[in-house]
């Protein structure tokens, strides 16, 4: 993935999970920022400071004070898509993937998952993102 | 001579008092007890989390996974809350030694216990780790009359692939239509094209055919339905109903005149049934048709709005000249507002 450090943001309530996607992904060497609930979501990522080197931002759907979908509509509206979005939930009904498709997520994971998988989709949103 | 009448009367009140005071300390110190070993409970729970933890993220440290002796309850618990979590060889290998080493051997003899508490830990353990050996086991707990035993009993069941299960699972569906009904026929369609065959040969016998067929309808099968001719004129209003779904999903040569032609049927929940169904296909015999049956006077109110919600689903309707008033109308304009709606509920 090159030597400069890629940063991807978390937003999930399930507090072990995001313990184990840090992990994972720490020790591929990204740098992670893990949030759990939508308002410490949402004011982490409307600070255009905060957002200087995000690469990705992973959004789990049902999160206690809001859906994730609203975070998605919040970042399009203030950034206009510029950064990509990808959906971690266990809502995998295909209305519900196609509803996060259509708000304009870049890809929908459902839970349970591969954690593999997962990291090779990271990396590869991440390298689109460098390449565009 | 009165304190000779009322000596009984108080040693009566006297005991009772003690008894309601020893009854309301026992419940008291048993309240403290209970919230004590409750909190001892969660910080064994986070400390066996934390050990799961270290051992997905770092496979190649030897991380030991702390579970005491008589705590397999919890360690089921935290089991089933990973799983739902994660898909992959890691994890399944995780699971394994654990569930071997420390709860199979006891959810073996849990099965013929007594207490439905025991053999629901022993169904759970099942449903984390199904194993070819443990089938029978697995066929007792399915015949259990508490749905906390029977589901997991499915889910072992559907797990080893045992299609010795199935008529078990499919007499249950037939005798309770709640939520035991639609939990089983989730767990099937999503089961492995193993079972999805052996469940298509049970659709062969008459006592199965009309269930095999309600679980199988949404689904696009490799092979045409048993008897899939004979259901759509079948007599039996469900049956019809399911028969046109799972023709819409399965088409075949001359599938669009049979649903054109049951859109006329006397029936109007069979109308709306083919109605609905036309709007999986898009030619200009389908569209005509919906067209038709949007517009005309005498097409029943839920027709008519099938009609209209296949038409947006067909994305027609927004070039479509309808009538510039009544019913047709109405309902087209409910489907051009609503109609996305509808079509992501239906999905």
């Amino acid at each position: 993935m090159g030597d400069e450090k890629h940063r991807i943001v978390f937003v999930d309530d399930d507090e072990d999970l995001l313990k184990v996607l840090v992990n994972c992904f720490e020790a591929k060497g990204f740098e992670i920022k893990a949030l759990s609930t939508g308002k410490a979501a949402c004011d982490f990522l409307m600070d255009e400071a905060n957002m200087a080197n995000v690469d990705l931002i992973v959004l789990d759907r049902m999160l206690p004070d809001m859906d994730g979908v609203e975070i998605m509509q919040k970042l399009k509206e203030k950034y206009h898509a510029r950064f990509p979005v990808l959906f971690l939930s266990s809502l995998s009904a295909e209305k519900d993937i196609l509803q996060g498709l259509r708000m304009g997520a870049i890809d929908y994971v459902g839970k349970p998952f591969n954690i593999n998988v997962l990291q090779e989709k990271a990396f590869g949103l991440i390298s689109r993102k460098k390449n565009v | 001579m009165y304190e000779f009448e009322y000596r009984p009367l108080y040693f009566i009140l006297t005991t009772e008092l003690i008894f309601v005071i020893c009854l309301m300390s026992f419940v008291f110190i048993k309240r403290i007890f209970h919230i004590f070993s409750h909190k001892k409970g969660e910080k064994r729970i986070d400390a066996l989390k934390a050990d799961l933890v270290s051992r997905l993220t770092k496979p190649n440290e030897k991380i030991d996974v702390r579970v005491k002796r008589g705590r397999e309850r919890e360690l089921i618990f935290v089991l089933e809350g990973f799983d739902k979590r994660f898909r992959e060889p890691g994890w399944d290998e995780l699971k394994k030694s654990l569930i071997e080493s420390y709860v199979l051997k006891k959810a073996r003899r849990w099965v013929y216990y007594p207490s439905w508490k025991k053999k629901s830990l022993a169904a759970r353990s099942f449903a984390l780790l199904p194993l070819q050996e443990d089938e029978e086991a697995i066929l007792k707990l399915l015949n259990h009359r508490q749905f906390l035993i029977f589901s997991n009993a499915v889910k072992a069941a559907l797990g080893i692939e045992c299609e010795k299960a199935l008529p078990s699972i499919l007499d249950r569906m037939g005798k309770e239509m709640g939520y035991s009904f639609f939990y089983c026929r989730e767990c099937l369609r999503f089961s492995s094209p193993k079972m999805l065959g052996a469940l298509q040969e049970l659709a062969k016998n008459s006592k199965y055919h009309g269930i095999v067929l309600n679980i199988l309808s949404t689904l696009t099968l490799g092979k045409p339905f048993p008897g899939l001719i004979e259901d759509i004129q079948s007599e039996n209003l469900k049956i019809r109903s399911d028969a046109i779904v799972m023709l819409s999903h399965n088409p075949g040569q001359g599938c669009i005149q049979k649903l054109i032609e049951m859109t006329t049927d006397q029936h109007m929940q069979i109308q709306a049934k083919a109605t609905a169904a036309l709007g999986n296909f898009k030619n200009e015999e389908t569209v005509n048709r919906l067209k038709e049956l949007l517009c005309a006077q005498e097409t029943h109110w839920k027709v008519r709005l099938e009609a209209a919600m296949a038409l947006k689903k067909l994305g027609v309707l927004e070039t479509f000249d309808c009538p510039q008033e009544g019913q047709a109308k109405e309902f087209a304009d409910y489907a051009m507002q609503f109609g996305e709606e509808w079509i992501q509920k239906r999905l």
